[in-house]
């Protein structure tokens, strides 16, 4: 393990759009929380919209590790990079993004175990 | 989705939609690839990209312009927007 879990963000595009349809967002995130081995997890509406760059701007303070459950990564590396760089983060080890669209609750679930069982590996070496 | 609202408002009052300047586009059709709301249509004759479905583009959202390369993707004045948002909810009797 290492020493500080990472915190997951989801991203839900307003949570008005058809990529969450299949998926029940509060089973996930409640799920997430409670039974896997980040220090929390939340639900933000529009990460990419200009809040959603000055809360992540605030969040990047702290320096935690996040994974974003939301779209594409290759978007999201385009869209959090300066982010990241702006708070001093290293995009390749401090960040992992998921696509997690058009998936039902448990496929979700499941997709992020393994991406954060992935990630514990790859920083372990 | 149990209602097809966003901020009170129903969503296809609001005018939020990629408009593609085809001056610029070269159709790598990254757009479409990028957006899951089928907010695109790729078709056979010309223009081969059409914003078929606009009121499925996420009130906001601007993700796909960032995937072309040539800048050909814009959208409606954020503002101007939030001010239809807020007078069309006061017509619907400020809920
Ligand atoms: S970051 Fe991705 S999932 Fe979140 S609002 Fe933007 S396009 Fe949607
Ligand atoms: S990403 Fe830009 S250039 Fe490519 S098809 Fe879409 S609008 Fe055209
Ligand atoms: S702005 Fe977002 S929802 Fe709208 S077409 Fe682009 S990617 Fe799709």
């Amino acid at each position: 393990m290492s020493e500080k879990k990472p915190g997951l963000i989801m991203c839900v595009c307003t949570g008005k759009c058809p990529g969450f349809a299949k998926m029940d967002i509060w089973d996930f995130i409640n799920r997430v929380r409670v039974e896997l081995p980040v220090e929390y997890g939340f639900i933000h509406p529009q990460l990419c919209e200009e809040d959603g760059d000055r809360f992540l701007a605030d969040f990047l303070k702290a320096h935690r590790k996040v994974m974003i459950a939301a779209c594409a990564p290759n978007m999201q590396n385009k869209m959090f990079r300066d982010a990241l760089a702006a708070a001093g983060m290293d995009l390749k080890t401090d960040f992992y993004p998921l696509d997690i669209r058009d998936l039902t609750t448990e496929e979700a679930f499941q997709k992020v175990a393994d991406a954060l069982a992935d990630w514990e590996a790859q920083a372990n070496g | 989705m149990a209602e097809n609202t966003f901020m009170g408002v129903p969503r296809e009052k609001i005018t939020w939609a990629p408009v593609i300047d085809y001056t610029r586009c070269n159709y790598c059709l990254e757009c479409a690839k990028f957006c899951p709301h089928q907010v695109y249509e790729i078709r056979e004759e010309e223009p081969r990209l059409i914003v078929a479905n606009p009121t499925n583009c996420v009130v906001f959202c601007r993700a796909c312009a960032k995937t072309c390369g040539p800048d050909a993707i814009s959208f409606p004045e954020k503002s101007r927007v939030l001010e239809a948002i807020k007078a069309l909810r006061q017509e619907e009797g400020g809920k």
